[in-house]
């Protein structure tokens, strides 16, 4: 495996498209870095979006440019297994994750000199290496899917609508997941008549018109409760846009305000906790099946 | 004999389609062998199955004698360089960058063989020039190049004059010849290009629907090819008689037909044959070369 982690680190130095992925990940942080402390006072999660579209898009191409140069079809030929090219493309796009994902968090940092806000440093450290984790997850599921499509174009869109669809998930499952768990109704009274409505608390009352209002807190059907928010909130987690997003509502609160007293909710130190191990879960997990997959598959 | 390659009752099947199918063939140690079949007869399956990039369906193939099945045919397959298809080449790199980065990839001590390889086969005034702007003889000549950088005694090369032009495909030749005959490399060559293989193989493999139809050496198939005509004469007794007065040389088919070898003025064979009271009934001449060889062979000689 040391002989293709030395091709394939060659082979990444020498191509210009991950010097343009690094630069471009180095100039994305930089405008988060403005836009964060400077303009909004917030952070926003296109910027972390963009960032993993750059990653999208170097490892699919570069993957795509493999298969379509024969370079992997190279390596079985000349005696390689395919768990050995497996993990060592995996190792590769990992360490160009972590480079380009250092260098995004650096500019980051050099914008926090000086804060002195009342977010902990810890809590912001463990964010940032929580980013870098499910960096390295996408790069995991990414990689994979790039090894798995040998045609090049079909390779980049793919890797793209994997980048997008865990966006769209995440945000799904965080909107299921923010349903109150009551739903108000409001009945007019009319003619005098009371109406008994079963359960669920009840407030009688008068409009601004004088006219009689009853209001009823239901039970809300879409409130996901028990076993299955358990579930739901393990897959948000695992989804690794979902997992950063967790990360950004810990933190955010404190970049509006330098002054807001920063108080973690028992939920929020949990998910701080596990967070990392979902992480590294789905990377172990995600890597596990992209061998198994890719030893079946047949290069052209 | 040694061989290198040899296949045991080798399929590959695509769901309902026998890209292969009992194929067995034998590669002698040292031999270019010419691999021969139609478009779609299975050609770049058995190569891209022998190189590993697929497995087969039923069968087995030994390399140097280790089996597809043994783990230790990865070490096999580092004495084999393959061109499969297209060169498998960086576009954005330049010949000895591709070289350098092979090298790297089989783990090779030091890029010191690498200018060597590079004049053996005419690229060492390439300098900075990008792959993407060779033309395409430069192009399989620098895939050439990547499968010897290992410094294999066999290689693979599945078609590698298509689309070339005539200089082009003279290099080619030139290049697996010297290969061969200089440095003693077993070439596996496939291509439809028949008038090109008979100026190279040692041996023949010819394929059809997937099954290997005949193997037969260079000599042996000269010897098939060999001009003659076919006569139908009375009695073939007669006929030996006349031939060995002529000092021709003869194979006798069944009592009234036989093969004459050679040049033979008919004239003169009708008029011995008279003396001996044996009517000529007919004589068909029979020139074969590689190409009605193997259109005989796979069929479709009806329509020649």
């Amino acid at each position: 495996m040391m002989k293709l982690l030395r091709a394939g680190f060659r082979r990444v130095c020498k191509s210009k498209l991950p010097w343009i992925g690094l630069a471009a990940a180095f100039l994305n942080g930089v405008i988060m870095a403005l836009n964060t402390r400077v303009i909004c006072d917030y952070l926003d999660d296109i910027y972390l979006l963009s960032f993993f579209v750059i990653l999208s898009v170097v490892i699919s191409l570069m993957i795509g440019a493999e298969h379509s140069s024969g370079a992997l079809r190279n390596m079985v030929t000349s005696g390689h297994s395919k768990a050995t090219i497996y993990f060592s493309q995996l190792t590769v796009y990992l360490a160009f994750t972590l480079a380009a994902g250092l260098l995004y968090l650096g500019v980051f940092a050099v914008s926090m000199i000086g804060y002195d806000g009342t977010l902990p440093k810890g809590v912001l450290l463990i964010s940032a290496v929580g980013f870098l984790l499910v960096a390295l997850s996408y790069t995991v599921i990414l990689v994979t899917v790039a090894l798995l499509i040998s045609q090049k174009a079909i390779n980049a869109v793919a890797c793209l609508l994997v980048v997008m669809a865990t966006v769209f998930s995440a945000y799904a499952l965080i909107d299921a997941l923010g349903q109150p768990k009551m739903i108000r109704i409001v009945y007019d009274e009319t003619d005098g008549v009371t109406t008994d409505f079963g359960t669920g608390a009840i407030e009688i009352g008068k409009d601004e018109t004088g006219d009689g209002v009853t209001t009823v807190y239901e039970p809300n059907p879409r409130y996901i409760g028990g076993a299955a928010r358990k579930i739901v909130e393990g897959v948000v987690y695992a989804i690794p846009y979902g997992a950063m997003l967790q990360y950004m509502d810990i933190i955010n609160p404190c970049f509006a305000s330098d002054e807001m007293p920063f108080t973690l909710s028992a939920e929020e130190t949990t998910q701080l906790k596990i967070l990392p191990f979902v992480s590294l879960a789905v990377c172990l997990f995600v890597g596990g099946v992209g061998w198994l997959c890719f030893r079946k598959k047949e290069l052209k | 004999m040694e061989y290198v390659l040899t296949t045991s009752a080798l399929s590959k099947k695509y769901k309902k389609f026998d890209a292969l199918r009992d194929f067995t063939m034998h590669i002698p140690k040292g031999a270019i062998y010419g691999f021969v079949g139609r478009n779609g007869a299975g050609k770049t399956t058995l190569i891209r199955v022998i190189c590993g990039l697929q497995e087969p369906t039923a069968g087995e193939y030994a390399l140097y004698g280790v089996s597809n099945r043994d783990g230790k045919i990865a070490k096999s397959r580092r004495r084999m360089g393959a061109v499969v298809e297209t060169p498998a080449i960086y576009p954005d790199m330049t010949a000895e960058d591709n070289l350098k980065q092979q090298a790297l990839v089989l783990g090779l001590p030091s890029y010191d063989s690498i200018p060597e390889i590079l004049k053996l086969v005419g690229l060492e005034n390439t300098g900075k020039k990008k792959a993407r702007h060779f033309s395409l003889g430069m192009k399989q000549r620098l895939g050439i190049a990547v499968a010897l950088i290992g410094n294999p005694d066999f290689i693979v090369l599945d078609e590698p004059i298509n689309g070339l032009d005539p200089q082009g495909i003279v290099e080619v030749r030139e290049l697996i010849l010297k290969l061969n005959h200089e440095h003693g490399i077993t070439v596996l060559i496939s291509s439809h290009i028949l008038g090109e293989l008979a100026k190279l193989a040692t041996h023949y493999g010819f394929i059809e629907k997937g099954h290997i139809v005949r193997e037969i050496s260079a000599s042996e198939l000269d010897e098939v090819c060999r001009k003659r005509i076919r006569v139908e004469v009375g009695d073939t007794k007669a006929l030996v008689r006349v031939l060995d007065r002529l000092k021709k040389e003869y194979e006798i088919l069944s009592d009234t037909e036989a093969y004459i070898y050679g040049d033979i003025v008919l004239s003169e064979l009708v008029l011995e044959l008279a003396k001996e009271n044996c009517p000529l009934v007919s004589s068909h001449e029979q020139d074969e070369n590689l190409e009605t060889y193997f259109i005989n062979l796979v069929g479709g000689g009806e329509n020649a």
